[in-house]
């Protein structure tokens, strides 16, 4: 009896033992999922409480994907006038196709054709995230009226924002109204076209332009300056701290093989 | 043996490459070359006698180029062409695009391009310098504790963004008197009381006033730390220590975590050090020649000086830098380099380029087949490069930049259009470099008629070589110094008309009333025989000194002549295809 006792003691432990086990299994696994995965969370419909946290987990990823190939990419989704890098086709944002010759600016605008370039490269997904937003708040029992409206993208100090003026109702007991909804991502192609910008001011004047200038007044800035064959000089602007880069080229004051053509 | 058949195969004349039509030819490539001369330095006049047409855009969709052939032009959805230059339409001229939102002036910008760009609203277009437009007019713009030199607009439109308040000073009219005049807010310690206790927080006197929360008797004390014992504040001396986004410098920080003075380990425990704010002049290792690099007990780092706060990390910063106190320590970042010229993967150790760089440091790379480094203060003061080892083809100039422990590598222009030059100043831990490409200014080094025009390094980077003469009565020639390369393998190369102006003719005269007595002898054996000394003349053609020199010319112009490359490999021509005989009546032919 007091065998039997203390086997029931014994099993008790063990099973308490176990589960200790199991649920530090538990809790790690779901540590483990977290750290790498935070995508998860999504599906359990954690991140979609709201219109806004909705919004900001379907487009966020597009934004970041169009935002970094616009950046490696000169500025356009589609370069016409470019120069073959690495695979990368580099828009020229100052061009002069003659030689010995300063060039001539192509993108005045730089910030504001981005931020309608990257406008132009989230459409469809911003279309799909609209419409999955209906179908879920449908499905969660609420009527759903969506009026579309213009979309903004811009370029701020350290970061990107998007704001979709969409009039979007939502109805169960209680009737919800959103006229904008914002998503934003940190970015710094800001500061890295303003920095663009004044070396394409220096490509222009003299047709070639410091690379050090910028790295002492930027401590966290890295300016590299390829010069190629065919006279074109492709600028690589890399933020240290978050490897953010903004890549484009010039050609300006090109001195061509001998005295050239 | 190979000389010997050259010699065979010069009996009756020797001939560079060249023939009279190729003469001739080379006269108009020297008038060529001042005409060239002219157009470089007047950088404005695309090609005199030919048709220039302004596209609005080619078709390889770049806006207002001037061009040859009209076909280049993309005449789609109206856009224009005209056989004129692009200065000389209206859509197309060059001036001075100002974004009014953003407060920036883009220069050279056509003026369609900025009033009507494509997808986006356009901006205001000056037919001036951006110096003549008031909208583009610079003046500080102090923006919180930072100041930007920049346009009015600018500083209003970054002011919003950053939601400060717009302080434009048009009296500063220079980049560093603005960035100097850049002013720290004085900050103090804010004392108030909270939750019964007597709290504090660092902060600017502005900030202090705007606390709104549950805090109550609020003083400001200008210049003094929270820890400052005579303000009893529950703040006190800690061991920690801290960095600010913006700022190079390792600070204390105090047990409420306020900012403290700037981390130094000698002072961590002097009661004094806690009490009132003590300026970076006054901090410890100030104006050390490496920012206090490495150093385990000072945090007055110095980016200029070569060093950053950053998180001790002991493989990047090594054993021995491992901070007194806190987690953070001033981070070296100058560069280690180290060089393999030759890519068999070995570090070449012996070479100058392998070691130790500071940060900010750039200098000229020992590529392969260039000349070194050229020392330049005001002109290039280094020695004539050697034609045959310098300067070969496929090699280029590289200038290589330190910062922030990373090396970065400029390619200076392509076929050596740019050399890399280098300057060093003193300083006392060893020198410190300064490397720049420039251009290679060899243009109009042939047209050059004296050794004193020829060697002027102020205008043109040439030598003279007295071997030979380019132009008729000038004693020498002037080449370049650096021979700049050439596309020869394009279709469309101009290097056959460079390397033609060395083509030189030797010739050999023999006196035709011998010419019974020599049947059966070479023009080898009879230069060679005194019998016939007065009958012939020029045999000097049949040395070797003749023919090096030649090819020193040659070789000078640029990739010409016979030549390796930069990777060793030899060049299309040796002395057999290079020389070539020239037709003489009356000679026997050699035997071969």
């Amino acid at each position: 009896m007091q065998r039997q006792g203390v086997k029931f003691l014994e099993d008790k432990s063990g099973q308490l033992t176990i589960f200790i086990i199991v649920a530090v299994i538990i809790v790690a696994m779901a540590a483990m999922i977290y750290f790498l995965f935070p995508g998860v969370l999504v599906n359990f419909g954690i991140s979609e409480g709201n219109p806004q946290q909705f919004m900001q987990t379907c487009i966020e990823e597009e934004l970041r994907n169009n935002v970094e190939k616009i950046s490696a990419q000169g500025g356009s989704l589609e370069p016409e006038n470019f120069v073959l890098y690495q695979d990368d086709k580099i828009e020229f944002l100052c061009f002069n196709e003659n030689d010995y010759l300063p060039c001539v600016m192509q993108q005045p605008f730089l910030k504001e054709h981005i931020e309608s370039e990257i406008k132009r490269g989230i459409k469809n997904q911003e279309d799909v995230c609209f419409e999955e937003l209906k179908e879920t708040f449908q499905r969660r029992g609420y009527d759903v009226s969506l009026t579309r409206g213009e979309t903004t993208i811009e370029l701020l100090p350290e970061k990107i924002s998007a704001t979709f003026e969409n009039d979007l109702t939502l109805t169960n007991e209680n009737s919800e109204r959103i006229e904008k909804i914002n998503v934003v991502v940190n970015n710094n192609l800001y500061e890295l076209t303003s920095i663009a910008n004044s070396i394409l001011n220096w490509e222009a004047r003299y047709g070639d332009a410091e690379t050090t200038i910028y790295m002492n007044y930027y401590h966290e800035l890295k300016v590299e300056k390829l010069k190629q064959s065919d006279g074109s000089t492709i600028y690589i602007l890399t933020n240290r701290n978050t490897d953010e880069k903004f890549q484009f080229a010039s050609r300006s004051v090109a001195f061509p093989a001998g005295f050239g053509k | 043996m190979r000389n010997s058949s050259l010699r065979q195969e010069a009996l009756r004349s020797l001939q560079v490459l060249g023939n009279k039509k190729m003469i001739q030819k080379k006269e108009a490539v020297i008038f060529f070359i001042l005409l060239f001369g002219i157009l470089f330095f007047s950088q404005g006049i695309f090609a005199v006698g030919e048709q220039v047409f302004c596209c609005e855009k080619t078709i390889q969709d770049a806006w207002c180029q001037d061009v040859s052939d009209s076909a280049k032009c993309d005449t789609s959805d109206g856009l224009k062409v005209v056989p004129t230059s692009c200065e000389a339409t209206s859509y197309c001229k060059l001036g001075t695009c100002v974004n009014t939102q953003e407060g920036v002036c883009m220069e050279n910008t056509p003026q369609r391009v900025c009033e009507q760009p494509v997808g986006i609203s356009g901006g205001l277009w000056f037919n001036s310098n951006p110096d003549e437009i008031s909208q583009c007019k610079l003046g500080c713009c102090l923006i919180g504790e930072q100041a930007a030199f920049t346009t009015q607009a600018r500083c209003e439109q970054l002011s919003s963004l950053y939601g400060l308040e717009t302080d434009y000073r048009t009296d500063i009219q220079s980049e560093t008197a603005c960035i100097a005049s850049a002013f720290s807010e004085i900050k103090g310690a804010c004392v108030f009381d909270k939750e019964l206790q007597k709290s504090c927080r660092f902060t600017t006197k502005k900030e202090c006033q705007d606390l709104t929360g549950a805090e109550e008797n609020i003083e400001f004390h200008e210049g003094f730390l929270c820890s400052a014992e005579e303000l009893g504040t529950i703040c006190g001396p800690s061991e920690k220590t801290t960095i600010y986004d913006g700022k190079d410098e390792i600070y204390f920080l105090d047990t409420c975590g306020n900012q403290g003075n700037i981390y130094d380990a000698d002072r961590q425990d002097d009661r004094t050090y806690w009490d009132k704010i003590v300026g970076k002049a006054e901090s410890c290792g100030f104006n050390d020649e490496g920012g206090n690099a490495g150093n385990q007990g000072c945090g007055n780092c110095d980016y200029l000086s070569g060093s950053t706060g950053a998180l001790y990390d002991r493989f990047k910063d090594g054993a021995a830098a491992s901070p007194k106190f806190g987690d953070y320590i001033c981070r070296n970042l100058d560069c280690r380099f180290e060089a393999d010229l030759n890519g068999d993967g070995n570090i070449d150790s012996d070479n100058l380029e392998s070691g130790i760089f500071k940060h900010g440091e750039s200098w000229c790379a020992q590529s392969s087949g260039t000349s070194g480094i050229i020392s330049e203060g005001g002109f290039i003061t280094s020695a004539n490069p050697d034609s045959a080892t310098e300067n070969i083809p496929g090699s280029r100039y590289f200038r290589l930049v330190c910062y922030n422990g990373d090396v970065t590598v400029e390619p200076c222009a392509d076929f050596r259009q740019e050399v890399c030059v280098q300057s060093e100043i003193e300083i006392s831990s060893g020198v410190f470099r300064n490397a720049a490409c420039r251009v290679n200014k060899w243009q109009d080094c042939l047209a050059q008629k004296t050794q004193l025009d020829c060697e002027n390094f102020e205008k043109r980077d040439c030598v003279w070589n007295e071997e030979h003469s380019i132009l008729k009565s000038s004693g020498g020639s002037c080449v370049p110094k650096y021979a700049p390369g050439l596309n020869f393998y394009a279709s469309d190369s101009d290097a056959n008309s460079v390397c033609v102006q060395a083509s030189r003719t030797c010739t050999i005269k023999v006196n035709k009333n011998i010419l019974g007595t020599i049947q059966g002898k070479t023009i080898q054996e009879m230069c060679s025989d005194s019998k016939f000394a007065g009958d012939v003349s020029g045999c000097d053609c049949l040395e070797d000194s003749w023919i090096a020199k030649a090819n020193n010319l040659c070789v000078a112009l640029g990739d010409c002549g016979i030549k390796e490359n930069y990777l060793g490999q030899d060049g299309f021509y040796d002395e057999q295809n290079l020389y070539i005989s020239g037709k003489g009546d009356s000679v026997p032919k050699p035997e071969r």
